[in-house]
């Protein structure tokens, strides 16, 4: 269990350990001139360290269920060393605690880091807790997992988007995501253009800029320009017409001619001040950079960042010219975003090292602001002063990053400057804990993005083949994000912090296998012309000659997967490294474009197979995969194979490999099931007493199912079994079992199958309440202050019952009713006292009737956090489901009496309608039912792993299982005859029975029915209000409106419009049709009559008896209609836009 | 074994059924927990009717209010409280006490050994064997069944108020587990093509086999006995209603 929160974990770590420093290394410089300009003043932060949470007031360690059960934040701080320097000089540095920012739970610097089962417990949580997550205002937020193009990997693609960029462009690109060291990304798109030289578009501060590519390698390459085309065109790697390709000879000389158009272009340092001079308003660095530094900084900043040296970005360059060239030419193919080949993920570490890092970016601009309006003031020459008024600055703004870091945690927006990403909302999820199951596979999902959630094509959506082993099949869910939102199989591991190898020295070893470094390439010679490249995280390494690539890829395999040797020495390759040998296709076929890609980095897939020539375990990377032969088990061995799969169930997620027999189900039952799986309540948590989330769901007695699969067991999830067994006849009985209703025993019941209840809690912090410190005026920045301690008034609101006054009945002296208090709404449940008034406040339950749990204050007197349990037995409507997608709803209790029988005297507890199988075709369900029933009589559990006997025909499972029942008495295939409950007839047919785990969903009716006859209406519309809360009503739509109208039922309609809804008698004028016109004129009035008074103020007509008299029957005058009321607001609201509306009234004759 | 008549069927057939056979009724064995009998010559109706009683209608004594006033023992108290009276009262309910004290450093074992009765009348449910009816306590230890198992720190002080609920319907707590109905069978697959007697489409059934099984808590005879009453009961409730019924028609004679 505690694995499956692997990736979060160690990415967190790896932020504390390492990333951080990283960050402060790569946040820049601020500085503020003092003296008049004489003087400058820069502030840096040197280094960036996260601490353990702390209790404020005790200075013990905090513990996260303490900020659970008060609703607190779990956060450490982050102390930052400021160094201060005046024209260079350091003067002083400074550890500042910059701010407290959320700790992941379980992480190095969690104060639950290396606590032991037993010490867990002691500190209230399970003994298995994984962590993983953060506490956010007492709710645990999870930091979504988040596909990304793989980084330092130059991608061709093919957008038709391309072509409206501009001039030229065609549709094909070169994109390079670049992943510097501190996880900060930046993304290089190398466009090609028609009958013109490609243009680079890099990136800074979120503002896109196009670059002729002949200026970028001018500006990195101190070369000659023959020696510059020598390094464009250094091999065509075997693809396309062979030696010296004439049109990729063409494309060099004209991505070179650029550099022609002007003097400027010259030599590289010319083209660098002529870049730095076009930058200067754009770029953020001191007016008085030279423009050389400001092109350098350019440079450094946005092209190819992940290259440490210019000449690596430059050889880079060349390399993603060639490609582009290949796939324009159709010689290589075009590569797909969408496959798991070119992505990574964004792990949560690295996304909140990106967050806070962006964070202090913008407060160190904050400072720069407030630094230059405080040094203006400071006196010349005084360095004490200058040192105050930084000092000052710092602490003016430094509780921006407190609530921008918690506000990024709580809302999982973000509202970032520099930080490319393609969602700014719903990067934080809350982990909903609904059973073990649910809050487990938040590790393991990973989402798309909620960009391609809006795009109406399914590609991005697709199962691809290369997903095999990485990527659940079955575990997606249906609807919107179906096949967006992935979850990662249970094998599945992710590169959290890099394992790089020794570049220089591996370089060297591969060299003595073929490698022909970069220097000694560049003597252009005819045999290096096929020579493929060799990229290790995205840097050039050299060349390979074909003939000698396959041995070099297979030696780094080998060094790879070999075991530790016994020297201390690091590995010169690492286990995680991805070797990916693409040798070029023969003509006619546009494969791959050849190379030998090596990655390191992180953030990587990587899952286990078994290495067949070393016999070891390797981890192997989605990219790699793809050019590997790997067969399913000994059996399918291959002449080719070079792998073998440790475990066919690999290819399934945790929650997916729970389903028990999934091989004989319709696959989209398996679907269902990874969704039912995640609805069940289920026994979460062994500390039960000690959480206080919102809602917490409980089977009363939930047990391990009989039939399980070797994941259940690997787990540990009887530790949080989430269902029953029930024993279940397949009949159709009682009539109440049609449209999958099922019908449950009520003696079964009785007994306590399924029973449940539901945990919920609220805190209560009185400090928040009208007349509370807080102050209810003061807005969420006073509330931050008052709860970083910093000089909090007195709260004169308590908890307790004081002096004689009388309280509600049952509030006890504490201020609440004794545990275990049944609460109806409008009981007191709570009583406070102010001190300012002297007067007690006796707070009502609202909410559905339950009990009183707990009441926890963790001793401070104006905070309390309830918990209330709302007993939900199985009722009529609640939802259950087998563990093969067969979700039902019970529609009956039936009493044991009436319920078919066995010869046995055996009364089933469910009754499963057989309509339920012909179409759902889940054999893996009747299947259950077999072994179940098996698995009852011997006693011993049943192993229902998929594919245990596959291919073995002549020995099916289910023939053990049918042994088992003849043994004990039973027929073969789980048949008994059966009496009817009501007349003691036997049933005519053989009745299908036996034992299935059911799950019982988390759906119940007493949550969700909805009754109301009258009640609150909308203000506008004089309408019945939505909403279950307020009691409002259930929408009668058009739809439902059209079936009543084609049955006829026309009073229906009558009464469900208008009576029930906003029916309203209004006057019209016959004579103008005007709704809005006529007015009550009192003067005119006589007493008694209804209608009397009114007149037309638009054309004087009147509802008088005696102008009805002078005109005559035609004319009626003001007459009263009864109509919706929504209909006079649309009348008001289109005379607002000058849009008569004219009724035509006739009198009824 | 032995053979008795049925009283309510054979007084049926006396009063109300005049053509009703004369069922015959035959123990085939009686056990502790268990009985067996067999039913010959009456209707389906009939002997469905005495199993639906004997499931639902044998009057039962279930615990229905357990209240604990203190709890410092490491189980839940999880007690449902439906009861409409105030707290206890003597007329529905009795008080058991549990108050025991871990003093050694051994593991004590609290069973419903310790839990005295104010009535001595009503004892826990698995100190009463049937065959032990009016022995003393000291043989029953062995069958008790362990409450809380205490360490030192444990000290479990429990007052329980179990409430007799005398009625039906007490499903939670039956006496009877599954009422058996059924012509004992092998259970054997006969090979294919062989078959235990020729099917006869148009025949009725007319002998049934019981097999009454008990929790414990009523002996199997008691169940027998009690949901005969029962039945008994509402026969002649019904004979009572059906004769007023005529009576009022006759009365009162229905105009058109």
């Amino acid at each position: 269990m505690q694995d499956l929160s692997r990736p979060h974990l160690d990415s967190f770590n790896f932020v504390v350990q390492r990333g951080l420093s990283l960050a402060a290394r790569s946040l820049p410089t601020v500085y503020a001139d003092a003296h008049a300009g004489r003087s400058r003043v820069q502030v840096s932060i040197a280094s960036l360290e996260l601490k353990s949470p702390t209790d404020e007031l005790s200075q013990r360690p905090l513990l996260p269920s303490q900020c659970r059960r008060s609703g607190a934040t779990y956060t450490g701080g982050l102390v930052g060393r400021l160094e201060f320097r005046v024209n260079g000089q350091l003067v002083e540095s400074l550890d500042t605690r910059l701010g407290s920012v959320p700790i992941m739970v379980r992480s190095r610097v969690c104060s639950l880091f290396g606590k032991s089962g037993a010490e867990l417990v002691a500190a209230h949580e399970e003994h298995n807790e994984a962590g993983g997550y953060f506490i956010v205002n007492g709710n645990e937020r999870i930091i979504r997992m988040l596909i990304m193009p793989r980084r330092n990997y130059p991608i061709s693609v093919c957008r038709p988007s391309f072509v409206k960029k501009g001039k030229w462009f065609s549709d094909k690109a070169v994109i390079v995501r670049c992943v510097t060291d501190d996880e900060t990304a930046s993304v290089n798109i190398l466009h090609w253009r028609n009958g013109s030289d490609p243009v680079m578009a890099f990136t800074y501060e979120k503002e896109q800029f196009y670059a002729p590519v002949g200026l970028l390698l001018r500006a990195l390459f101190d070369g000659s320009p023959a020696e510059m085309y020598q390094a464009i065109v250094l091999s065509h790697t075997g693809i396309g017409s062979g030696s010296g390709d004439p049109s990729l000879l063409f494309m060099a000389k004209q991505a070179l001619l650029y550099l022609q158009s002007s003097d400027q272009f010259k030599t590289r340092q010319s083209v660098l001040k002529y870049i730095g001079h076009s930058f200067r308003q754009k770029l953020r660095v001191p007016a008085d950079a030279s423009d050389l530094d400001l092109g350098r900084h350019l440079m450094q900043r946005s092209v190819l960042t992940h290259c440490e040296s210019d000449a690596d970005k430059f050889y880079l360059l060349c390399l993603m010219l060639r490609k582009l060239h290949a796939s324009v030419r159709g010689l290589c193919a075009v590569e797909s975003n969408d496959s798991l080949m070119f992505q990574e993920l964004l792990l949560p570490g690295h996304l909140y090292l990106q967050v806070l890092r962006d964070i202090l970016y913008r407060w160190l601009l904050t400072l720069q602001r407030l630094m230059e309006k405080k040094l203006a003031k400071a006196q010349a020459g005084n360095q004490a002063a200058i040192s105050d008024a930084i000092k000052t600055a710092v602490g003016l703004c430094s509780h921006d990053i407190t609530a921008a870091m918690e506000n990024f945690m709580a809302t999982g927006n973000l509202n970032s400057q520099s930080l490319l990403l393609l969602q700014n909302t719903g990067l934080v999820v809350p982990g909903d804990n609904i059973n073990r199951l649910r809050f487990a596979a938040h590790f393991r999902a990973v989402h798309r993005g909620a960009f391609f959630t809006e795009m109406r094509t399914t590609a991005v959506r697709r199962l691809l083949p290369e997903t095999w082993g990485f990527i659940c099949p079955v575990h997606t869910p249906d609807g919107t994000p179906c096949g967006l939102l992935n979850h990662l199989t249970a094998a599945c591991l992710v590169v959290s912090s890099p394992e790089r190898p020794d570049r220089a020295s591996l370089t060297a070893e591969m060299c003595l296998r073929g490698l022909v470094p970069l220097n000694e390439a560049s003597a252009l010679s005819q045999d290096l012309q096929t020579c493929l490249p060799v990229l290790l995280d995205g840097v050039l390494c050299g060349l390979v000659p074909p003939r000698l690539a396959v041995g070099l890829a297979n030696w780094l395999r080998l060094q790879k997967t070999s075991p530790p040797s016994g020297s201390r020495r690091a590995r010169l390759v690492p286990r995680t490294l991805e070797v990916a040998l693409v040798t070029p296709r023969g003509a006619g076929s546009a494969g791959p474009y050849p190379g030998l890609y090596l990655f390191s980095d992180s953030a990587r897939l990587l899952r286990p197979v078994r290495n067949l020539v070393s016999n070891c375990l390797e981890y192997i990377g989605p990219y790699e995969q793809c050019f590997l032969g790997i067969a399913i088990d000994e059996k399918s061995l291959q002449p080719d194979s070079t792998h073998c799969e440790c475990d066919k169930n690999a290819i399934f997620s945790f929650v997916a490999g729970l389903t028990p027999f999934p091989d004989f189900n319709q696959s989209p039952r398996n679907i269902y099931q990874c969704q039912m799986g995640k609805q069940s309540m289920g026994h979460s948590y062994n500390s039960y007493r000690h959480r206080s989330d919102n809602k917490l769901y409980r089977l009363l007695c939930p047990q391990k199912p009989m039939v399980k699969t070797n994941t259940f067991d690997k787990y540990g999830m009887s530790d949080n079994a989430l269902g029953f067994n029930a024993i279940v006849a397949v009949v159709s009985y009682t009539g109440y079992d049609m449209e999958d209703a099922m019908v449950i025993n009520k003696a079964a019941y009785d007994r306590g199958l399924a029973d449940a209840c539901i945990y919920k809690s609220q805190v209560i912090d009185l400090t928040k309440l009208e007349g509370g410190g807080g102050g209810s005026g003061g807005g969420g920045r006073r509330q931050q202050q008052s709860s970083s301690g910093a000089a909090a008034p007195a709260c004169p609101l308590r908890f307790g019952v004081f002096g004689p006054e009388p309280a509600a009945s049952g509030i006890e002296a504490d201020g609440f009713p004794p545990i275990g208090t049944p609460l109806q709404p409008g009981d007191p449940v709570y009583c406070y006292y102010s001190d300012e008034t002297r007067h007690h406040t006796v707070v009502r339950y609202k909410g559905d009737p339950g009990y009183l749990e707990c009441v926890s204050t963790a001793g401070q007197p104006h905070r309390a956090t309830l918990t209330v349990r709302l007993p939900r037995r199985p009722d009529i409507g609640d939802k259950f489901s087998s563990r093969h997608g067969q979700k039902g709803v019970n529609s009956l209790l039936l009493p044991a009496e009436d319920m078919p029988f066995t010869p046995t005297g055996i009364v089933p507890d469910i009754i499963f309608n057989p309509h339920g199988f012909p179409s759902r075709m889940t054999v893996g369900m009747m299947l259950e039912f077999l072994a179940g029933k098996s698995a009852a009589l011997s006693g011993d559990c049943v192993d229902a792993t998929a594919f245990q006997r596959d291919g073995e025909i002549d020995a099916p499972l289910f023939e053990d299982y049918a042994d088992v029942l003849q043994r004990h008495g039973f027929d073969r295939w789980c048949t008994e005859p059966m009496y009817c409950g009501f007349t003691g007839r036997l049933l005519e047919a053989q009745i299908f029975v036996g034992m299935v785990y059911y799950q019982r969903l988390r759906h119940m009716v007493a949550d969700k029915f909805q009754v109301r006859s009258t009640g609150p209406i909308d203000n506008t519309f004089r309408q019945p209000a939505k909403g279950r809360k307020i009691g409002g009503g259930v929408r009668l739509g058009e739809m439902e409106r059209d079936s009543l109208i084609s049955h006829g039922a026309a009073y229906v309609i009558q009464d469900r419009l208008v009576d029930c809804s906003d029916g309203a008698f209004v006057r019209v004028c016959s004579a103008c049709g005007s709704l809005l016109a006529p007015m009550f004129a009192a003067a005119t009035a006589e007493a008694g009559a209804d209608d009397e008074g009114w007149v037309c103020s638009a054309c004087d007509e009147s509802s008088s008896r005696e102008q009805q008299q002078r005109d005559g029957a035609g004319s009626p005058g003001i007459v009263t209609v009864r109509v919706g009321h929504v209909w006079r607001y649309l009348c008001s609201e289109l005379a607002g836009q000058g849009i008569r509306v004219v009724m035509d009234v006739k009198s009824k004759q | 074994s032995r053979v008795a008549q049925l009283c309510p069927a054979a007084e049926l057939a006396r009063c109300a059924m005049p053509y009703a056979n004369n069922p015959r009724l035959t123990i085939t064995g009686r056990e502790s927990d268990c009985i067996k009998f067999n039913i010959e010559n009456t209707d389906l109706s009939v002997a469905n009717a005495l199993r639906r009683v004997f499931i639902s209608e044998v009057p039962t004594l279930a615990i229905d209010w357990v209240k604990i006033e203190a709890n410092s023992s490491v189980l839940n108290d999880d007690s449902p409280r439906d009861c409409h009276c105030e707290e206890f009262c003597p007329e529905c309910s009795v008080e058991f006490t549990l108050n025991v004290r871990c003093a050694d450093d051994e593991i004590l074992n609290v069973t419903t050994e310790h839990l005295e009765s104010a009535e001595p009348k009503v004892r826990p449910v698995s100190s009463r064997r049937a065959d032990q009816e009016d022995d003393e306590a000291e043989k029953y230890k062995e069958h008790e069944e362990i409450l809380i198992q205490g360490a030192r720190e444990v000290e479990p002080d429990l007052r329980r108020g179990l409430r007799i609920r005398p009625g039906q319907r007490a499903a939670a707590h039956h006496p009877a587990r599954a009422g058996r109905l059924a012509q004992e069978r092998a259970q054997q697959q006969l090979p294919e093509g062989q078959y235990e007697a020729e099917f006869d489409r148009f025949g009725k059934p007319s002998q049934f086999f019981f097999t009454v099984e008990s929790c414990g808590s009523l002996q199997p005879q008691n169940i027998v006995m009690s949901g005969l009453a029962a039945l008994k009961k509402k026969l002649s409730d019904l004979q009572t209603a059906f004769t007023h019924e005529i009576s009022a028609a006759e009365r009162m004679p229905m105009h058109m």
